[in-house]
């Protein structure tokens, strides 16, 4: 061994990532985890029996409902209990804009929620490339909003070097009416397999969502919401954690429901004029850290299991009331 | 006898006490960080799965029988979610070509830390290689693992290992010349 090689193997040896620590707060961390994570489901089963009808009714509640759809219709016939109020107040969060780098190592905007920069997006509009410059490895039609196509690219001397790797498969959107004549709109990169793609709507908006369960291996899931408008199409929101839009005051927009798998917070987003407004369901019900918190997605109503105590049977049911209220379901 | 050493008596054990896990963290969790990120070169990864190595480590102790070092033992974990983790990100980045983070940004990011000139250095060549070399010498080197050891982990053959840590070595022989010019 040279004396050179000696010396970088020494210092090698001496740990080259010094800084990379387990922290105590990664301690607690996981011993938290290990504290909540198994009791989710298996302690409260058999709690979960009159849940589960309690959740039935509410559905037939919503299904039928006098008017509306099943978006807008809330069940609020069957709240009578406690009522919750939640504080909404201005997300403060930095706007991704065009040329921004997000950094893993960026503070998350809220607790447990993992996005970096606020959710709404201001990354302009998506470029359109010629179809002539991909081969198509196959499309679906996603009725409402046009069809996605994934694709690898042929080599094009105007395409940046980064994107002549012809074993990158990319994702893209052909719109009726949006893509110009022969070209499709150039969105992305990455396997798509296991996602969900659907029309919807949030915060007003026609959307397409591109919901993602397994995202990130914090256990988080992920969604994106890509608009289309005059100008094309252009990504309107992305949340780092599950998502679900339902019109929740009934103010003819949907709110964005967030539950996040770390510190299993559901936080409400409502936008206004360009900005977003969030409520902390966990803080407005006072869960403790014990209780887990679900959100019903088909019932639109927010559950919170508390481990077996001498009181009470351990479930609670919270409905959306109009005033931004949680009213708790009887049962 | 180290406390290395003192944790063996774990394979004894089909589950962990809170306590247990705890020693486990101390005595392992920096190893763990840091092999993480050798692999994923991307500390906020690095820290979620260190996290979750733990979390599985108690989770599944009763697969653990003692016929590998804890440390090996924890290693496998870290690297089969180091891995499934670099194939996820991947995966993950459906994203505008403008948020695409450039090559080489993260790498001056990190190196921010860093104020002594060498090290920077070396940091840099051990990081430009690939991750079949690096995690070879760093095996080796910082966390001392043996030669059966590495091979297991990697489940390759003590050939293999002996080979690309030839070649790891003199791919940094190299490297730290051409810093030296």
């Amino acid at each position: 061994m040279s004396d050179g090689s000696s010396a970088w193997e020494k210092r090698v040896k001496e740990g080259l990532f010094q800084e990379e620590r387990f922290t105590d707060e990664m301690k607690l961390k996981v011993l938290e985890a290990i504290e909540r994570r198994p009791r989710r489901i298996a302690g409260l089963w058999p709690r979960l029996a009159g849940t589960v009808a309690a959740c039935l009714a509410a559905l037939l509640l919503v299904v039928y409902w006098p008017s509306g759809s099943v978006d807008t219709a809330r069940p609020q016939g069957a709240a009578a209990g406690a009522e919750k109020a939640l504080t909404f107040q201005p997300l403060e969060a930095r706007i991704l804009t065009k040329g921004q780098t997000i950094y893993g190592s960026d503070p998350d905007i809220l607790p447990g929620l993992s996005n970096k920069y606020s959710p709404l997006r201001n990354t302009g509009y998506v470029e359109q490339i010629p179809l002539t410059d991909i081969e198509l490895i196959d499309k679906q039609e996603i009725p409402g909003f046009g069809t996605t196509l994934r694709y690898t690219l042929i080599n094009n001397e105007d395409l940046p070097k980064s994107d002549k790797n012809g074993i990158i498969v990319y994702f893209g959107f052909v719109i009726e009416g949006f893509s110009k004549p022969g070209q499709l709109f150039h969105y992305g990169f990455g396997y798509l397999d296991g996602d969900d793609f659907s029309a919807t709507r949030l915060f007003g908006q026609e959307v397409l969502k591109i919901d993602r369960q397994q995202c990130r291996i914090d256990g988080e899931a992920c969604a994106f919401y890509v608009k289309k408008d005059k100008g094309g199409v252009s990504t309107f929101a992305e949340f780092d954690a599950a998502t679900y839009e339902r019109d929740l005051d009934g103010d003819g927009r949907e709110e964005a429901i967030v539950a996040t798998h770390k510190q299993n917070q559901i936080y409400i987003f409502k936008e206004e004029q360009g900005r977003l407004q969030w409520a902390s369901v966990r803080e407005a019900l006072g869960a403790g850290n014990e209780d887990q918190l679900v959100y019903d997605e088909a019932a639109g109503l927010f559950e919170v299991y508390t481990p077996s105590t001498e009181q009470g049977d351990g479930v609670r049911i919270y409905a959306y009331t109009q005033d931004n209220k949680l009213a708790e379901v009887v049962q | 006898m180290d406390s290395q050493m003192e944790l063996q008596y774990l394979a004894y054990k089909d589950k962990l006490d809170k306590g247990e896990l705890d020693d486990l963290m101390t005595e392992y969790g920096d190893d763990v960080r840091r092999y993480a990120y050798a692999i994923t070169k991307n500390r906020e990864q690095a820290k979620d799965i260190a996290q979750e190595v733990f979390i599985r480590a108690y989770r599944g102790f009763g697969s653990f029988r003692g016929s590998s070092s804890v440390k090996t033992w924890l290693f496998s974990i870290t690297r089969n979610l180091a891995i499934n983790e670099m194939k996820s990100s991947y995966v993950r980045r459906i994203v505008l070509f403008e948020w695409v983070k450039p090559t080489g940004v993260g790498e001056s990011a990190e190196t921010a830390y860093l104020e002594e000139q060498s090290v920077r250095e070396i940091r840099a060549a051990m990081m430009s290689l690939s991750v079949k070399l690096r995690e070879v010498l760093l095996l080796t080197l910082e966390h001392g693992l043996t030669m059966p050891e590495i091979a297991g982990l990697l489940s390759v053959s003590e050939g293999t290992v002996k080979s690309r840590l030839h070649r790891a070595r003199q791919a940094m022989d190299r490297k730290r010349k051409e810093m030296e010019r």
